[in-house]
């Protein structure tokens, strides 16, 4: 458990946000959700079963996401977490091009559509990641993923604008 | 097989997966945890039984969103699904717009809110409190890079306290991941035309 007067969410501290402590106490109250948020980081992040997504990829298309949504020093937080020589350490950057395994392509594509533009995902694009390889586990598993990124990013930008008022 | 539904509707639908749910009599120990599974109990949901794939991430979310969408204090419980009701409706996840629309309709007892909010781009039933919020709830599913400072004024203008603003971020984001799940990993279908 955390301590009565701190906040347990890391991406709050990574995106580079400094809490005053009025919004501190305003957080507080809602302790156990903002705790949940962050098991659940854990969860997406850094499982104890990976399954077919390792953590260097989980933590790519965490900071993928990130930087769609100009979060930019949240993205280099994940960036950080990839080694410096692995390729996976491009995907953060959506801008630069790069073939993947189709594995990874098709979960790179995915993870921007459904960040992006949600509405528009149908069957076809799950028949897609079966078709390259992706077990039912794994669709579920890069689902939370990225479904995740998509809940604490916008918990993220509120914190910081009530913070600026 | 049914067409899916993709109008919205304040009818809640059946929700049939694109996968295949874990089988409840094959779950492991951790999966029936993370679906809060007792021995007796079989009713558990396709929905679930398809998050059940990884029972870490569930074990978490579960609680979280109920804690978001029923823990007392802070926003009122309409306000609440008001926010959930805005990011369905813009992502148009109509499962989760169908579900939450219906719950602010019982809440509220009135059905012009919803009924503007699928139909009226004017929100013309809204007050200006009702309307403050589902708007900023819709800029902040849309692209919350564009959410400033002036909508959190907009709120407090309005009366809203910090911890109710709090509440209706945490509400409205945790649709950006539910609708993700539910439109994503199935589709809603019309409830009369299927035998489930």
């Amino acid at each position: 458990m955390t301590s009565q007067n701190s906040i347990s969410f890391e991406m709050i501290k990574a995106a580079g946000i400094s809490l005053s402590p009025a919004l501190t106490q305003v957080l507080l109250g809602r302790s156990d959700l903002i705790e949940l948020s962050q098991q659940a980081h854990d969860a997406c992040l850094k499982p104890q079963e990976p399954g077919g997504i390792t953590y260097t990829y989980r933590a790519a298309l965490a900071g993928r996401i990130s930087s769609l949504h100009e979060e930019f020093e949240l993205a280099d937080h994940y960036k950080s977490m990839i080694p410096t020589d692995d390729p996976a350490i491009r995907i953060v950057d959506p801008s630069l091009s790069v073939s993947y395994p189709g594995t990874i392509e098709a979960m790179i594509k995915h993870s921007d559509i459904v960040t992006k533009n949600p509405r528009n995902v149908d069957d076809a694009d799950i028949k897609t990641l079966e078709a390259n390889g992706l077990t039912t586990s794994d669709i579920v598993r890069l689902s939370e993923i990225i479904a995740f990124m998509n809940y604490a990013i916008r918990v993220i930008k509120g914190i910081r604008l009530m913070g600026e008022i | 097989m049914s067409d899916p539904v993709t109008e919205l509707t304040n009818i809640v639908p059946f929700w049939r997966p694109r996968i295949k749910p874990v089988d409840l009599k094959e779950a492991t120990a951790e999966q029936l945890e993370a679906m809060k599974v007792t021995p007796s109990d079989t009713g558990v949901g396709e929905y679930v039984l398809v998050l059940a794939h990884d029972p870490e991430t569930l074990n978490a979310r579960t609680p979280l969103f109920n804690g978001i969408m029923y823990s007392h204090g802070g926003l009122s419980r309409q306000e609440t699904e008001l926010g959930a009701v805005a990011c369905s409706v813009y992502n148009r996840c109509i499962y989760c717009a169908a579900v939450h629309a219906s719950r602010y309709n019982q809440l509220t007892k009135t059905e012009d809110v919803i009924e503007s909010i699928f139909n009226d781009e004017t929100l013309q039933a809204l007050d200006e409190r009702q309307r403050n919020i589902f708007l900023f709830a819709t800029k902040l599913s849309k692209h919350p890079v564009d959410l400033d400072i002036e909508d959190i004024q907009a709120l407090t203008s309005l009366g809203l306290n910090l911890s109710e603003i709090l509440d209706l971020i945490l509400a409205t984001s945790i649709f950006a991941w539910a609708n993700r799940l539910m439109h994503i990993l199935g589709d809603p279908i019309c409830i009369t035309n299927n035998e489930g």
